[in-house]
């Protein structure tokens, strides 16, 4: 009895101890891993997957003013290759974002270059640069707005009239030539805080080493910005060209507040028309369609990027 | 026991109840609660309703009134529609798009009037046409609770006085006239023409009117006629002499022009002589640049045409819709009661605006306001034809007109149309 119960007490005492290790066993990786993604992948899902999934399925139907929904397939897709307002919006798209990340990457980078020749001497211009990178699309809209004005009040025809060149004042925002360079102009001057910044970041990384160097080998300062400075920068502007192609892929706010998309719809990109369509014309199908392009625009422009930065990770 | 029973107790149990089923019903009978607001308007206009709300709480203290404020820039309805869309249930709706609240209606969303009109007595205080003008597919459901006069032209007499201009000009070759006379006293814009984004169909509109009545606009903005009908070419053909007289300056310069900055360049910025704009005008002049109306700005009607419509009048009107979907519409009722009988007309006409109520006490109205209520009442009226489109039209059509204003040329005059015709095909 006493064997009897001593042995119980033996195979309870082993099963415990085979249960021990057990529970003190850690989680896999791929389990905490799965906790801790939990949270933000129910946000993520919440207020991006759902969202997403929604307008791609709303991008199937016909859905105008607060009438019922009815299915049409790719019709709103085929009507969009087919519409000829769509179409030019495209190519002034193209041109806008082009235009914008080739004058903000081109000024950022050379004055990134120029102010890491003495960082000290150039912190507040390099600060006063930045900072347009933090005010909103809107409110540089209402600033551009007050730059444009049509008449004398305006801070650019008064410049000009200042400097004796008042025949070249003009209402910028009047005709579609001056209107798209208006808006570049006022977009561009957004979006040169960041490339400046990452290349000034980037041109600090390199070695002291490398810089003497070329310093020892009898390199000009034009020479050292050239075969150095620039190719060790380069990391930094891929990732300010990427930044700045998407966010001017997808401008809104800037184009809504200068132009309106005018005169006559010639500064609308694709992100203004899916917000007239959709909005204005409360055509959310087609809008959501409109969508769905943009989104796969954005996609193709960075997935390149995203793929190669996932490579260099470990 | 039952001898000495005297019926009393039992009398005094009835009336007990009787009076507490009386009190409950009493109590039914009188609304209360919230009744939700859904507003889209800002400035002034806000502020009305800010002392229209507090006034009508005052006399009811049992209802509040809930504002849910609808904040989009540009086109108010995409707001709106988004707010309803995502679940919102309001009791009212401020609106001012006839073809919004025809939307409104077919979706099911608003609350025929009709018996609130009889069981409030408000037939005898808006007239029929006011009526008509709340209603859709012949029902009604809405209080038209102001209105503005829109086929007017504002003018600075002094600088009309500066080009020797006696008076403003009554009739279209006068006014024609007039454009040289501005820009030679200085002024290279005489009339500021807002054509950036919406502003710029007024003059088309009203010659629209003047030519083809209010008949003919109301059949285009049901496309009951299409757009390159006779008449709208003609109106069409007006606005381009109006350009090619020289009314507006360089086109860039009105495409490049705001609503608001060309009331600024006839008020309080001396560039032109004349603007035609709705009577936000007469507020933003007088309230916030404490002008004096008669002197230092003016209101006339839109030149005579001599073509049997001279004394038709474009307008606008800001109304209030029943849902059928808000929880409270006893209490809804009351709030619009408000609105239409006196204390709520008196405070609109003070806030100066004009009111069609006829409760409303019009010595309240400047001598300005009581004129444009005169140029109004008992002749041809008719809504303004952008806000009766539907709002892929509306925008086509606004753009249309921008791309006439860049080439205001006779040619020009059926490729507009027609591209507002191809548009039409596609929005009803």
């Amino acid at each position: 009895m006493s064997c009897a119960n001593s042995s119980g007490g033996l195979g309870a005492m082993a099963r415990t101890a085979a249960a021990e290790p057990a529970r003190r066993r850690p989680l896999p990786d791929w389990g905490a891993a799965m906790v801790l993604l939990a949270p933000m992948a129910l946000f993520f899902g919440v207020s991006v997957l759902y969202p997403l999934a929604d307008t791609v399925r709303l991008s199937f139907h016909e859905l105008r003013g607060l009438g019922g929904a009815s299915w049409v397939g790719l019709g709103n897709y085929a009507a969009l290759a087919q519409d000829p307002v769509f179409l030019a919006t495209l190519w002034r798209t193209l041109a806008f974002t082009l235009s914008v990340t080739a004058i903000s990457v081109g000024i950022g980078w050379t004055v990134g270059l120029l102010c890491a020749f003495a960082p000290r001497q150039t912190a507040p211009f390099r600060l006063m640069i930045f900072a347009t990178f933090g005010i909103s699309e809107a409110v540089s809209g209402f600033i551009w707005i007050g730059i444009f004005r049509p008449d004398s009040s305006g801070l650019l025809n008064g410049l000009l009239g200042l400097a004796g060149l008042g025949e070249l004042a003009q209402p910028w925002l009047g005709s579609p030539g001056t209107a798209m360079a208006a808006l570049i102009a006022a977009a561009s001057w957004s979006a040169v805080g960041l490339p400046l910044l990452l290349t000034f970041a980037a041109v600090q990384t390199i070695p002291k080493s490398v810089l003497e160097a070329a310093y020892i080998d009898g390199a000009k300062p034009l020479a050292t910005m050239w075969h150095i400075m620039m190719p060790l920068s380069l990391p930094g502007v891929r990732v300010a060209v990427f930044i700045n192609l998407v966010t001017a892929l997808r401008a809104f706010d800037i184009i809504f507040v200068l132009t309106g998309g005018g005169p006559a719809r010639s500064t609308e990109t694709v992100g203004f028309f899916m917000y007239r369509v959709s909005m204005t014309e409360f055509n959310l199908g087609y809008g959501a369609a409109t969508t769905v392009v943009l989104l796969l625009a954005v996609m193709a422009v960075s997935l390149p990027a995203v793929i190669q930065r996932t490579k260099g990770a470990r | 026991m039952f001898s000495h029973f005297d019926g009393r107790p039992a009398r005094a149990l009835c009336s007990a109840a009787a009076l507490s089923l009386i009190s409950g019903a009493a109590l039914a009978e009188t609304p209360g609660g919230t009744v939700t607001l859904m507003n889209w308007l800002g400035g002034q206009e806000a502020e009305l309703f800010d002392d229209l709300i507090a006034g009508f709480e005052a006399a009811h203290p049992g209802i509040e009134i809930e504002t849910v404020e609808v904040t989009t820039s540009g086109d108010q309805r995409g707001g709106i529609r988004a707010a309803l869309m995502g679940g919102q249930q309001p009791d009212l709706i401020v609106n001012t798009w006839p073809s919004f609240r025809d939307e409104l209606a077919r979706a099911g969303i608003l609350r025929d009037l009709s018996g609130s009109y009889a069981a409030h007595g408000w037939d005898g205080l808006v007239s029929e046409s006011w009526k008509a003008a709340s209603s859709s597919g012949g029902t009604v459901y809405g209080l038209p609770y102001t209105y503005g006069f829109r086929s007017g032209i504002w003018y600075a007499p002094a600088r009309l006085e500066a080009a020797g201009i006696a008076g403003f000009p009554a009739d279209w070759e006068s006014f024609l006239a007039s454009f040289p006379a501005i820009e030679a006293a200085g002024y290279p814009q005489p009339l500021a023409l807002p054509a950036k984004i919406w502003a710029h169909a007024e003059p088309f509109e009203s010659l629209l009117l003047r030519t083809g009545g209010g008949e003919t606009v109301s059949k285009l903005a049901a496309h009951e006629i299409p757009w390159t009908a006779g008449p709208v070419a003609a109106a069409l053909s007006k606005y381009g002499e109006m350009l090619r007289a020289g009314c507006c300056g360089a086109a860039s310069t009105s495409l490049a022009t705001e609503w608001n900055d060309a009331i600024d360049a006839v008020t309080v910025n001396d560039r032109s002589a004349y603007v035609q704009e709705g009577m936000w005008t007469n507020a933003i002049a007088s309230n916030q640049y404490d002008l004096i109306p008669g002197k230092d700005y003016a209101l006339a009607p839109f030149p005579a045409l001599d073509a049997g419509h001279d004394s038709a009048a474009m307008v606008d009107a800001k109304e209030i819709l029943a849902t059928s979907v808000g929880p409270n519409p006893e209490a809804a009722d009351l709030f619009l009661d408000y609105l239409v009988q006196a204390p709520g007309a008196n405070m609109i006409a003070q806030a100066g605006f004009t009111v069609p109520s006829s409760a409303v006490d019009t010595s309240l109205y400047s001598p300005l306001l009581a004129g444009a209520a005169e140029m109004v009442s008992g002749h041809e009226v008719q809504f303004v034809l952008g806000d009766m489109l539907p709002g892929g039209l509306a925008d086509e059509y606004r753009v249309s007109l921008q791309r006439f204003i860049s080439d205001p040329s006779e040619e020009n005059v059926m490729p507009v149309l027609e591209a507002i015709e191809a548009a039409a095909g596609r929005a009803y």
